[in-house]
């Protein structure tokens, strides 16, 4: 008789890409990797693909430099602009 | 008492060639804590004593006022990301500093009027003290969307 147990077979849970980091307003880099080099402005969830809490976190971190005076608003700041791609944009 | 983080955008100065090390030294050791003295000798000693007298006049205003101030950080001086207008003045370049202090919460309005009326001061924020917790994130859990369609409104 089949004995119930749960799927050995389960793969983790996947994570997103910011899973074990700590995000803050300070560390500019970071932040800019989820913004657009063109407008400045900051990518949706379905861009990003991060998960519910950290897109919040991002969100609000970003919006705390703009306005604390550490991070450009209307672009991004060119000396980040080589950065490794994270997002899923298509230009 | 809560913890604070006091973001601090000072006015970059003109560096100085000539400074006058020996009269002033002994102005900085009246001040009590250790590590606020070696960041301002070490402002003092880099050319810049208006920042220094400007952190230490913050940091006394705020020991006045019942702060305990834990440390003082220097982010360095930085072209700002964009041009700020404060105080009849445009500014292009400022000093970054970062004080992590533990204040009542009563102090917080007074001690933004009183940096607002200070001219060297661009741009000032407190924050709660930012407590890094990314212990427990579990991945992304997949979301059943017919259960959530079919489910009943509250």
């Amino acid at each position: 008789q089949p004995i119930q147990m749960e799927n050995p077979y389960k793969e983790p849970p996947k994570k997103c890409v910011l899973c074990g980091i700590n995000v803050d307003y300070k560390n500019v880099q970071l932040l800019s990797q989820f913004v657009s080099p063109h407008t400045g402005c900051i990518y949706g969830r379905h861009i990003t693909g991060l998960c519910n809490k950290k897109q919040k976190e991002i969100t609000k971190a970003i919006k705390r430099a703009h306005v604390f005076g550490f991070m450009p608003v209307m672009f991004k700041n060119p000396s980040f602009l080589t950065d490794p791609k994270i997002c899923n944009v298509k230009y | 008492m809560p913890r604070y983080e006091l973001a601090l955008i000072l006015k970059a100065m003109q560096r100085s060639a000539a400074i006058n090390g020996t009269k002033l030294f002994p102005l900085l050791f009246f001040l009590r804590d250790r590590l606020l003295q070696t960041t301002l000798c070490l402002l003092w000693s880099s050319g810049q004593p208006e920042t220094a007298a400007v952190l230490k006049r913050t940091v006394e205003a705020l020991m006045e006022r019942g702060a305990v101030v834990r440390n003082l950080e220097n982010l360095g001086e930085r072209s700002l990301p964009y041009k700020i207008s404060k105080h009849k003045e445009r500014h292009r370049r400022g000093g970054y500093f970062l004080i992590d202090l533990e204040a009542p919460p009563s102090i917080v309005s007074p001690m933004m009027d009183h940096l607002g009326r200070d001219i060297d001061v661009i741009r000032r924020a407190f924050i709660k003290h930012p407590v890094s917790k990314t212990e427990e994130c579990s991945g992304i859990i997949p979301v059943n969307y017919e259960d959530k369609l079919i489910a009943k409104k509250k």
